[in-house]
């Protein structure tokens, strides 16, 4: 029997659930009025990430494996590199502008309504290329990799996982502009960083590098565990992966919160529409 | 022949005057970058992230049984990348601030100022892209260093690297631009942008020279403009060679005079639909 909080958390986790589905359903009915773009952005987006394989054909046309990653392998790290970026974006539109919005004093909005801010503020806009980006990865990933119902269960399972630990790192790199101010520019060195390693194979980093990669800057369980798990499933670094996108949400909204005891509302004018 | 003279002088003094205006944008235009400088720095270090992954693909590639790319070993190819990257990250984005003046109407305050619009966006473009690409030759050239020690160039050679560069750059310009101004007709001209940068990426060369890639392709990416935005001076950067510079030089002309008149076309057409709402 489920205890009163249990049932208070599920009822809180449903509505938040509810309400950033409107806001998407709500961006896509406003993207839509503008047909053309929409369809561009969508479709040359899908485009745009199959020209990235182009390089590693090359390669992969000179060699079987690079540090024990094959092609397939390759294929799999942008697949679910793009789904879960794309998912990110296309949901939580704002996640890569939060530190400027942070830093113009644009938070004020949120802050007078009765929702999460930062839920709020995540949902508010959407990037729909990053559709796309989705449509390019389990397009990719069923062309390219044997696929079984089975596998296809566990990419979206894992792209999920890696959507949450990419979209809380954005917020905890946002989060930074509390602390700093202007922190546009390192915040998007910080996500161009994740988004950069995670398009390489995971094998060509060694020592430090590879200790940054799975802390810092986590891209070690955006891209190269679930590679990993769709190479070789363990449920181990399936709880592994899972613990990692609990613990980092956990840290993104506490951070968030202490950021926003600081807050100081801008004197920017500007209007909501 | 004095009226003559006095002519000649007088139309040589308004050019003069004309370019200097243009001079002056440049220099306004890089000067602003450097306003925000740490910003600006910061910027640099996609540059060198890039230049550091690439040092470690191409040393497993290099230990790896097969790879062979003609004339390119592992050194060559991480200077070569640092070249191909210089160009490609140094040039100044105006493609969506131009997007946005043709569809907001922007443009229409621009019509009546004492500049012609299209060379106003080069000077402007070439003032910030001569300040990134000073920065990025010496980040890459110091990541490069580190990583896999000198190559031999020769300082002509490397004249003529950075006559062929300009010119690469000139040429991504009037792409660009071209692409911009297709706002006049579509609603959003992102997608087209994202598109020529994965076709830099494969026609052009980014990230392999064209040895790397199979007989066809390598073929049918030299018959296209794009491998003269980045193949081309990179490849002359790491392996000169006084022809293929002066072939590469010859057709970086031949197109960028063929598309600065496809832009001044476009421009003429979409001005003449531009459609201004007051307000």
């Amino acid at each position: 029997m489920m205890s009163t909080v249990g049932r208070s958390a599920a009822r809180s986790a449903g509505s938040a659930a509810g309400f950033v589905w409107e806001h998407f359903k709500f961006n896509v009915a406003s993207a839509m009025e503008y047909r053309w773009s929409f369809i561009s952005q969508v479709s040359f987006m899908v485009l745009n990430d199959f020209l990235l394989l182009f390089f590693w054909w090359l390669i992969f046309g000179k060699v079987q494996a690079i540090g024990g990653w094959t092609f397939a392998d390759v294929i799999t790290m942008h697949a679910v590199l793009a789904a879960s970026y794309g998912l990110s974006v296309s949901v939580f539109g704002n996640v890569n502008r939060l530190a400027r919005i942070i830093a113009e004093g644009q938070l004020d909005y949120y802050l007078l309504l009765p929702r999460n801010p930062l839920l709020h503020a995540l949902v508010s806009r959407s990037d729909l290329s990053g559709l796309g980006d989705v449509a390019f990865g389990l397009a990719a990933f069923c062309l390219f990799t044997p696929v079984t119902l089975g596998r296809l269960a566990l990419f979206v399972i894992v792209s999920l996982a890696s959507c949450t630990v990419y979209t809380c790192f954005a917020v905890i790199a946002g989060s930074i502009a509390f602390f700093i101010g202007n922190a546009q520019t390192i915040s998007l060195q910080l996500l161009g960083a994740l988004i950069t390693f995670g398009g390489y194979p995971g094998s060509i980093f060694k020592g430090l590098v590879r200790a940054v990669l799975y802390s810092v800057i986590p891209v070690g369980f955006v891209v190269y565990v679930p590679v990993s798990l769709l190479h070789n499933f363990s449920v181990a670094h399936l709880a592994g992966l899972l613990a990692f996108a609990a613990a980092i949400a956990w840290a993104a909204s506490w951070l968030f919160g202490a950021g926003l005891r600081r807050y100081e509302s801008g004197n920017l004018v500007s209007a909501r529409i | 022949m004095r009226a003559v003279t006095v002519t000649a002088v007088t139309t040589g003094s308004a050019a003069v005057t004309g370019l200097a205006k243009y001079f002056h944008v440049a220099r306004i235009s890089m000067r602003a970058r450097t306003a925000y400088l740490a910003d600006f720095l910061l910027g640099s270090v996609f540059y060198a992230l890039i230049l550091y992954v690439f040092v470690q693909l191409w040393s497993v590639l290099g230990r790896t049984r097969g790879f062979v790319v003609e004339g390119f070993g592992p050194r060559e190819l991480v200077w070569y990348l640092m070249a191909s990257e210089a160009i490609m990250l140094g040039r100044a984005r105006f493609e969506q601030e131009t997007d946005e003046e043709v569809k907001t109407g922007a443009i229409s305050y621009c019509l009546n100022k004492p500049y012609h619009y299209i060379l106003f966006k080069l000077a402007s473009y070439w003032g910030e892209t001569a300040l990134k690409m000073m920065l990025n030759i010496v980040i890459g050239s110091a990541v490069a260093l580190a990583a896999v020690g000198p190559i031999a160039v020769h300082p002509a050679h490397l004249c003529a690297v950075l006559v062929c560069a300009a010119l690469a750059l000139t040429l991504n310009f009037f792409i660009g631009m071209a692409l911009s101004l297709l706002a006049f007709w579509v609603e959003d001209t992102a997608p087209f942008f994202w598109i020529y940068s994965k076709v830099l990426f494969v026609l052009g060369g980014l990230f392999a020279p064209m040895e790397v890639y199979p007989d066809a392709l390598a073929r049918a990416a030299r018959a296209t403009p794009f491998n003269y935005v980045l193949y081309a001076p990179a490849r002359l950067f790491v392996q000169f060679d006084m022809d293929f510079f002066l072939r590469t030089v010859t057709m970086q002309v031949a197109w960028v005079a063929a598309l600065a008149f496809l832009v001044m076309a476009l421009y003429r057409t979409g001005v003449r639909r531009l459609d201004v709402n007051g307000g």
